[in-house]
Formats: C-alpha cells, sequence, structure tokens
C-alpha cells in the first residue's frame, strides 16, 4: 500500500482490505455464506483440486475470514494466518497437523489449564510423547530434546503466573534439531511480542481474549508461514477439529483489532501502576509482573517485550482463603474468568482455569493455591485501584 | 389475571389511586431512567463509565456483558397491562418500537457518559433530530437556530417547518446579540451545534444557555462533533443533547445511530415521538453501539493525539494556508475551547491554495478514506465543496468562511507518525498552480 | 391509558409542582380585533407554562346572530363563556376520575343559562347585567358507582378554575392606549 512500512496502529485498522473491491463499503461485509457458486462445473472442479484460487465452502475458507486473517498474519509478520473457532481450536489444529504417532512435543511446564489437558491428557491416547520442560531457561531444552521432537510448544508470558521463555533462544535449539516452534502469543499480543520475528514458526491465539478485546467472541486465530498454514487448514481445520470460524465473529475480531494498538497500550500502562501498588501494599505477598524490577525475568521482559501487559497475577496474605476472600469484596472487578477485556475481570487459577492440573502438578509448575489472576480492563485506573485498596484494606483488617 | 414480574424498571410503579382525595394525592414521582434493575454504577471516572455504565450482565446465565435481545415483542402481564392503562409503558417491556433491553443497555451508558436522567437512542443522528425538536415545539412555533447547521438538520427547518407552520431564523452562532434579537414571542427552541462543521468553530454554549433561559426557550444541542470525554453539553446548560451516534460514538464506522439524552421529564416528552416517526434502533446495532462506547474514552484521547500532532505539523507546512483545530493557539476560539473542552477530539480543517489542488492532495492521500462521516477510528478526508456544502453557492460557502481549498479531516486512532509521512507525500504531489493553468 | 390520559404523568407533574411551585405557573392571554360590527377575531397569544414558552397559534371568530345586529360568523360571547366553563369542568372531571382509577366511557356536559337582555340594553329594571345562573347536567357512562361518582363532582367544581373564577369575585382591571392614526 505504501513505500515506508506503517505502525501496527495504522495496519491493525487498514491492512488487506480494499474498499473498492466491496462496493466502496469502508468496513468488510459479512458473508454469512455457507457455500460459493461456481461459474460453471470445471471451475468448481478446479478449485477442489487446487489448481484454481478461490471460495467454494466456508469450513475451508469465506471473503470475511480471509480479510481478518490477511491482518492477523500482518500483524504477526507471518505469511499468512487462519481463523478458528476457538483459541483451543487454533491449539488443536495445529498440532494434530504436524503431530503424528510416534512423534514427542515439547511444552513448556506452565501453561493454560485446558491446554496443558490436551497436551498432557490428549494427545497420548494417539501416541504422540509429551515431554514438559521448564523452558525458562534454554539449557533444558537443550538437554531434553531429542530427534523424535516435531514440537516446541510455551506461552510467553505463561498463563497464570507471567512466567517469560526467550523465543530466540528456544526456537534456536529447536531448529537445530528439526523441530517447530509454536507460540501462544495470547497474552503479549503482537503490540508487545511478535514471536515470529523472533524466530517462532507458528504463532497460536485465543482471539477472545485482547484481540476482540470486549469479552463478546469466542475465536482463534493463527500465523505463520504459507506453507504451514495452508497444511492447517486443509488438514487441521477440514479434516480434523472443523474448528472453523463464524463470519460473524470474523467481523466482531476485525472491529475489535482496529483499537488493539491503543487497548494494549492502556492495559498495559493502567497495569504498570497497579502492580507497583499492590507490591507496596502489606496484605499482598508477592506479585509477579513482568514490569516490576523484582520480577525475576525483568531483563528479558525488557528485551522481548515492548511493553508489559495487563495481567496480574498476585498472591495476598492468607493464601487461597485470604485470596477468595478478597476476590468476594471486588465491587468493581468482576469476578469471571477470560481476560483481555474492557472490563477488569479477576479469578482463582487453582479452581478455576487451572483446575486440570492436579495440587501436585500445580506445585511443580509454579501455580500457587493461593494465587490470584487480575486482568485489568479500560476503566480508569484509580476506580481500579480504589476496589482493589477497599478489598485490600478489609482484609488487613480481619487479619489482625 | 395472576400477578406477573416487572419485566422493565423495578423502581417504576403505578401511583396510588386517589380514593375520594384529590390529584394532589397521586405518589408516583419522576424518577431517572428507565434502567434495567440492578448493577447502578456509583459516580466514576469516564473511562469505567463508559465501559461499565449500563453493561448488564444476565442474571439467568452470568454471562458477561448485555445479552442481544433480538426479539420484536415480549410477554404480557398484569404488569405490562398496568403499565399500559396507568401512562408509564416506557419503563415496561411491551414491543421494541417502544423499548427492548438492548436499547435500554445502550441508553444508561450513554446518559451516564453524558451526566443525564434519561437518553433514547434512534435508528439514525436525524432520526434523533426530528424527534427532539418536534416534541419540543408546538404549532406555529418559531426556532432560532444556527446559520453553520449540519445540512440534513439544516433542510429540516428549511423544508420540513414551513410545511406544518412553523419556521426559524438561521443565525451566526457566535453573534450573541442576533440570536436574542431572533427570539420571537412564539420562539420555542434554540438549536446549536456544540463544534460547527467544517470550520470548527466552538460555541459557547454556557452563553447560548444563559439567553434561552432568560427567555424560557429550550437549548437543544448537537454534540455529535463534541462528544462526552471532550463535553458534556448537559453540564454547560443545554436542555437536550443529541448525537449522531453513528460517528464517534460508535467510532467504528459501521452503523447509523443517533441519541438525545436529557432530563426525563423532556426525554419523556420526545419518547412518544419515537413511537411516531418510527425510528428505533435494532438491538443488534444496540450491541454494536454499547461495544463501540466502551472504548470511547482512550479513543477519544489517541484521537486528540493523532490530530493535535498532524495539525500542529500541517500548520508549518508551505503548501498549507491555514489550519483549525480548536487545541492550537491559531484557532479563533481558542479561549472558549480551553474552557468547554476537556479533550480534544480528531476533526481537523485546514486550506490548501484551491480547490482543484484539494482535490489532488486527497487524491494522493493513501491512508485516509475520501469519505463523508467522522469520528472512527479510520481517518477519513472530504471537500466540502463537493460534499457536505454541495448544496451551497460558492458565495453561500464563502459567507460561512469556507474559501476554497478547504479540506476537511477526521483524524483517525492511527500514529500520528504515519499520517504526516502521508501528508507530506501527498502535499509534495499538488502541482504548481502555473503548471495547472497550462494543464 | 386509561381514558387517554398517562396517570403516570400528570402523578409526576403533581410531584413536580410540589416541589417547584414556579412550574406551576401558567400565563394565558387572548388578543381581540375588531373586525366590523359585532364580530371580532380572538388569537391565543404564547403561553407560558412556568418559566416556558408553549406557541399557541389559535384563532377564532366571535360574533352576534343576525337578530343582534350580527352575522352568526360564529359563537357568541356567551355561549364561549359557557363552552370556556364546561371545558374546564371536564377536564377537572376527567382528571380526577382517571387519578380514581375510574374508567369512562362517555362524558357530556350540558350547560343552559338564561340572559335579560334589559340588563345590557339599559333599560330600567331589577334585571342583572349577566347571567343569574349558569344550570348544568353531567351525563356520564363508567364503572363509577353513584356514590363516587357524586364525590367526584364535588370535588372536580371545587378544583376547575373556571368554575372557581365564576363563583367567586375576580378583580378586572384594565385601561386604555389610544393611538391617532393618521386618516
Amino acid at each position: 500500500m505504501r513505500d515506508t512500512p506503517q505502525s501496527l496502529a495504522t495496519r491493525a485498522i487498514h491492512h488487506g482490505y480494499d474498499a473498492r473491491d466491496h462496493q466502496g463499503a469502508l468496513n468488510p461485509p459479512v458473508y454469512l455464506s455457507s457455500t460459493f457458486a461456481f461459474d460453471t462445473a470445471e471451475a468448481g472442479g478446479a478449485m477442489f483440486a487446487g489448481q484454481a484460487e478461490g471460495h467454494f465452502y466456508s469450513r475451508i475458507s469465506n471473503p470475511t475470514l480471509e480479510a481478518l486473517e490477511r491482518r492477523i498474519a500482518n500483524l504477526e509478520g507471518g505469511e499468512a494466518g487462519l481463523c478458528t473457532a476457538s483459541g483451543m481450536g487454533a491449539i488443536t489444529s495445529t498440532l494434530w497437523t504436524f503431530l503424528n504417532a510416534g512423534d514427542e512435543v515439547i511444552l513448556d511446564k506452565t501453561l493454560y489449564g485446558c491446554t496443558f489437558a490436551f497436551l498432557t491428557h490428549g494427545l497420548p491416547r494417539f501416541g504422540v510423547t509429551v515431554r514438559p520442560v521448564d523452558l525458562s531457561d534454554p539449557a533444558n531444552l537443550a538437554a531434553a530434546i531429542g530427534p523424535r521432537a516435531r514440537i516446541v510448544y510455551f506461552e510467553t508470558p505463561a498463563n497464570p503466573n507471567n512466567r517469560l521463555v526467550d523465543i530466540a533462544a528456544i526456537s534456536e535449539i529447536a531448529h537445530r534439531h528439526g523441530a517447530k516452534v509454536v507460540v501462544d502469543n495470547t497474552y503479549a499480543t503482537p503490540v508487545l511480542t511478535r514471536p515470529i520475528e523472533h524466530g517462532a514458526d507458528i504463532v497460536v491465539h485465543s482471539a477472545t481474549k485482547y484481540l476482540s478485546g470486549h469479552g463478546d467472541v469466542i475465536a482463534g486465530l493463527i500465523a505463520g508461514r504459507a506453507e504451514d498454514i495452508a497444511q492447517v487448514r486443509l488438514v487441521g481445520i477440514k479434516d480434523m477439529t472443523g474448528a472453523v470460524m463464524s463470519p460473524f465473529s470474523a467481523m466482531l475480531l476485525l472491529r475489535g483489532i482496529k483499537t488493539l494498538d491503543l487497548r494494549v497500550r492502556a492495559h498495559s500502562a493502567a497495569a504498570l501502576t497497579i502492580a507497583r501498588a499492590l507490591e507496596a501494599h502489606p496484605a499482598v505477598k508477592c506479585v509477579h509482573y513482568p514490569g516490576l524490577d523484582s520480577f525475576p525475568q525483568a531483563d528479558l521482559a525488557r528485551r522481548q517485550m515492548a511493553g508489559f501487559g495487563g495481567m496480574i497475577p498476585f498472591e495476598v496474605v492468607g493464601g487461597k482463603a485470604g485470596g477468595i476472600a478478597m476476590m468476594n469484596r471486588l465491587r468493581l472487578i468482576q469476578r469471571a474468568v477470560s481476560l483481555g477485556d474492557a472490563e477488569s475481570l479477576i479469578q482463582h487459577p487453582a479452581s478455576m482455569t487451572h483446575s486440570t492440573y492436579m495440587p501436585e502438578e500445580r506445585a511443580a509448575h509454579g501455580i500457587a493455591e493461593g494465587l490470584v489472576r487480575l486482568s485489568v480492563g479500560l476503566e480508569g485506573v484509580d476506580d481500579i485501584l480504589d476496589d482493589l485498596m477497599q478489598a485490600l484494606a478489609q482484609h488487613n483488617a480481619e487479619a489482625a | 389475571m395472576p400477578q406477573t414480574p416487572i419485566r422493565g424498571d423495578a423502581a417504576s410503579d403505578a401511583p396510588q389511586h386517589t380514593r375520594g382525595g384529590w390529584l394532589n394525592r397521586l405518589d408516583r414521582k419522576r424518577h431517572v431512567g428507565p434502567f434495567l434493575p440492578g448493577h447502578r454504577l456509583d459516580v466514576a471516572g469516564p473511562s469505567t463509565t463508559a465501559v461499565h455504565a449500563g453493561t448488564h450482565d444476565d442474571p439467568r446465565t452470568g454471562a458477561v456483558g448485555t445479552p442481544i435481545y433480538q426479539a420484536s415483542t415480549f410477554l404480557l402481564g398484569a404488569d405490562q397491562y398496568g403499565s399500559i392503562e396507568e401512562g408509564f409503558a416506557r419503563d415496561r417491556f411491551i414491543y421494541s418500537r417502544y423499548g427492548n433491553p438492548s436499547q435500554w443497555a445502550v441508553q444508561e451508558k450513554l446518559a451516564a457518559l453524558e451526566g443525564a436522567e434519561s437518553a433514547i437512542v434512534f435508528s439514525s443522528g436525524m432520526a434523533a433530530i426530528t424527534a427532539t425538536v418536534m416534541a419540543l415545539v408546538d404549532r406555529g412555533a418559531h426556532v432560532v437556530a444556527s446559520a453553520d447547521l449540519y445540512g440534513g438538520t439544516w433542510n429540516l427547518f428549511n423544508q420540513e417547518f414551513p410545511t406544518f407552520g412553523m419556521s426559524a431564523s438561521l443565525v451566526d452562532p457566535q453573534d450573541f446579540s442576533a440570536i436574542e434579537a431572533a427570539i420571537r414571542p412564539e420562539t420555542q427552541l434554540m438549536y446549536f451545534e456544540a463544534i460547527t462543521n467544517p470550520l470548527l468553530k466552538i460555541i459557547d454554549i454556557p452563553r447560548l444557555a444563559g439567553i434561552a433561559r432568560r427567555h424560557g426557550v429550550r437549548l437543544v444541542i448537537d454534540a455529535t462533533f463534541a462528544p462526552p470525554v471532550a463535553m458534556r453539553a448537559l453540564e454547560q446548560g443545554a436542555d437536550v443533547v443529541v448525537h449522531s451516534a453513528s460517528k464517534y460514538l460508535n467510532g467504528h464506522s459501521d452503523l447509523i445511530a443517533g441519541v438525545a439524552a436529557g432530563p426525563r421529564k423532556l426525554i419523556d416528552m420526545i419518547w412518544p415521538r419515537l413511537l411516531n416517526y418510527g425510528g428505533s434502533l435494532d438491538p443488534h446495532a444496540c450491541f454494536l453501539l454499547e461495544r463501540g462506547l466502551k472504548t470511547l474514552a482512550i479513543r477519544m484521547r489517541t484521537h486528540e493525539e493523532s490530530a493535535h500532532a498532524l495539525a500542529r505539523h500541517l500548520e508549518s507546512h508551505p503548501k498549507v494556508r491555514r489550519v483549525f483545530y480548536p487545541l492550537l493557539d491559531s484557532h479563533p476560539d481558542r479561549e472558549v475551547a480551553r474552557r468547554l473542552l476537556k479533550n480534544g477530539t480528531g476533526n481537523v480543517t485546514f486550506f490548501v491554495e484551491s480547490d482543484q489542488a484539494a482535490q489532488q492532495l486527497v487524491n494522493a492521500l493513501r491512508i485516509p478514506k475520501q469519505a463523508t462521516s467522522l469520528g472512527g477510528v479510520e481517518s477519513l478526508v472530504s471537500l466540502p465543496f463537493n460534499t457536505s456544502q454541495a448544496s451551497y453557492t460558492a458565495r453561500q460557502r464563502a459567507a460561512i468562511g469556507i474559501h476554497p481549498g478547504c479540506v476537511r479531516l477526521s483524524v483517525g486512532i492511527e500514529d500520528a507518525a504515519d499520517l504526516i509521512a502521508d501528508f507530506d507525500q501527498a502535499l509534495a504531489r499538488i502541482a504548481p498552480a502555473k503548471e495547472q493553468a497550462h494543464a | 391509558m386509561r381514558n387517554s390520559l398517562p396517570t403516570a404523568a400528570l402523578s409526576e407533574f403533581v410531584n413536580e409542582v410540589a416541589a417547584a411551585p414556579e412550574q406551576a405557573v401558567m400565563d394565558y392571554g387572548v388578543c381581540l380585533d375588531w373586525e366590523s360590527g359585532t364580530r371580532s377575531c380572538a388569537t391565543a397569544k404564547p403561553m407560558r407554562v412556568g418559566p416556558h414558552r408553549v406557541s399557541r397559534s389559535f384563532t377564532w371568530k366571535v360574533d352576534e346572530p343576525r337578530q343582534l345586529m350580527g352575522l352568526n360568523h360564529g359563537p357568541n360571547p356567551q355561549e364561549l363563556l359557557l363552552s370556556g366553563l364546561g371545558a374546564c369542568m371536564m377536564v377537572a372531571f376527567v382528571a380526577g376520575a382517571t387519578a380514581e382509577g375510574i374508567q369512562l366511557e362517555s362524558v357530556r356536559i350540558d350547560l343552559d343559562a338564561t340572559l335579560d337582555l334589559r340588563g345590557f340594553l339599559g333599560i330600567g329594571s331589577n334585571a342583572p347585567v349577566g347571567f343569574p345562573e349558569i344550570r348544568y347536567v353531567l351525563h356520564v357512562t363508567s364503572d363509577a358507582t353513584p356514590e363516587q361518582l357524586a364525590s367526584l363532582h364535588a370535588r372536580a367544581i371545587a378544583h376547575s378554575p373556571n368554575a372557581q373564577t365564576i363563583l367567586n369575585p375576580v378583580a378586572l382591571t384594565g385601561e386604555i392606549v389610544q393611538s391617532h392614526d393618521e386618516c
């Protein structure tokens, strides 16, 4: 579209859609059509044979989804993108495309609960070996990786405790052993981290979170090399999961992504202020936020992230009971799972998002029983802080 | 008929019958709303209000966010029938043209953002304007309105009003003695826009409100160019504020909607006009508008950031003759702007040497799309001479300050650096005037 | 709405006035221009409802029958007085009934009055210039009991501004302003 590269904020609004192709309509039309008419029977046959471009059935491709796919690919710095019905649909469609019985997948020890369950309980049934490794130290990967490893899979920052993984270091080791690197970039979004630029092969998203940003869609997105994405489309989605996105959800995602840059910057700015205030509070035991000097991987955070995101896991004094009691005193912040919405949300991973782990697994994976996970919304930072402070003030009083 | 639950505003109930007393026994008072029960937000900052006010989690399922109530009609029971009989049907769900939970949710959010007791959404800004104006005038009425009005509103006063035996005087919105002199015994309404299009004059609403109060006339302000976060027109003294919600309020250029907000008493007078004229907003559009409003505060801050930087840059550019942006020191109304505006907006108007140069410029721009409308996340650019003021003659345009070469720009939320680079390359492609003469 | 009157809005107005009495102050005016003979043209002036102006823009002719030297082009002043009285009683009766929860099917007020023009003409007698009596019959169909209607009738008369203006002394103040048109 232009000679000099545009900023992400601008591309998030404009890339990959030309109004002149669609009656001049400023926004992409929503193509609520399951199927597409062929000019001739031969033309249809050519599309099925992969000899001609075009849409023929919305489980494979759809014009509204295509606009979104171009946009996410561009924002992530990938060649191609792919829409899925949910974040889990993105993850399973990707992994099932590339894994065969006898292969090995190496995963980081801290993952979202359902991802962890799919990998550790689901894949072994099909003859895939699953090996959890602490990837926060790349040396651990070098020690664990073998010739059967096909995929190295991790989140950075990881859900729920914000542990980071050095994408460049991990990718370098994985590629030396012929494994693909798949990164779940839900937390950071391309505004803060673009894993492909650091060497990752495929990025998956729960687009339900920051990409949609308004808590009103369940969706997943994938970005990567055109060849890999074509395989996921034609194998993972078409023939295995069938996890296809509705065109209506694609329209809401395109709309949400237009404000992604300013939303993520606002989430990050508010979260840094809140994380500092929490850390200074006597009722708070510890805060895991990459923007804090106390964060063990603060150097990596500054190197790999353009900001530190809106997620604040923290532990209050009094462990699980203390955390639950504090949550129940909140007035503005809603008690709900999910994250990345305009509304601030809080949840308790051990009993909610990470209840798929056994208690001993949580301990081994660094997920404290008392940890609460705050998703900082777009409200005024003073209003969010007031709510937390009133809840923590009572906490102090009860503890005293 | 068995009792049925209240489906609507639980704070609203029928007045007790007088039972042998007189009208002073009637106990029902006017209250804010109508709003869905529960989850009323205490006073909060604009960002928090934008996210939370009016957004009602579903009580049945706990679903976060207001469901889309895609229903044309609602179950009737004794309570609903009673509301019709006693005249408070606006407070119950009966039929979606009368009211729908999706409308109420976004109305509550808009009312909270405007600091209003009540609000109604409409199927377009013009639907909001006509219903509001027609609710506040009577047979033979006269209106004093701005001479700089948006074309659609101008048409209402010039084309529709005489048909109904009413009249309007259009006066310079900054000539306060002319405004006062235009008021007649039958004047019922003063109608002005908070910021004029395209020269972005900042209208001194408190001063207009003073005139209106002195003469017992209502003041309606179209604040489309100055949404809440930038300004709350009711706090400045307007009786009713109307908007084309298609612009900044929705912010994503993907729907057409309008809103009127103000005291419950006046909005209750507007509501029957909504029923009669039929411009009700579809529940799905309500959902999109409510969603768009959640980012209003952060969008407005970014609009200002990018627009202010671009305006400053254009002001220093040799091919630009004049730039109008209310936060610039060069803006004629900067003092009023400082007093009334809490935040800038994305509208910038500037002049190059001729309409021909302006046309070359906009054709060379790559980021802003050539389209009317404004207030969306994407920058839009248009030329008043062939769009918004095309129905004016060149002399009429000049009379309101739209000289040749006028470019109307709505800066989106793209990065200022990208917009500045794009305008630089496009301005460089304006051919010198001499070459144009040869061409 | 019962009787096409929104009780809720009526109640809200009552309570608004209780809190802000200035909202209850109405300014009315009509202007009469003599046209010819006994005929004049009446125009309603803009009204004030509380602090707010309402455009009226209603005009009507007032005239006397031919027998009284007029052209019979409109109702005469006495008929307008009776209709003004009856319409005001009607508003009070219907508002009161609605607030009471009474559903009206039909209401008709039939007014009669006898004037002895000797008073107007100045022919020596004891005849008063104005009406000595105004008689009316209220025809009502509704779901109310006779006792309810009797009580409502009394309250409606007690609260009808025009009825109370007629029943009680009222100050009539005027002045003359003379202009000297060129002929």
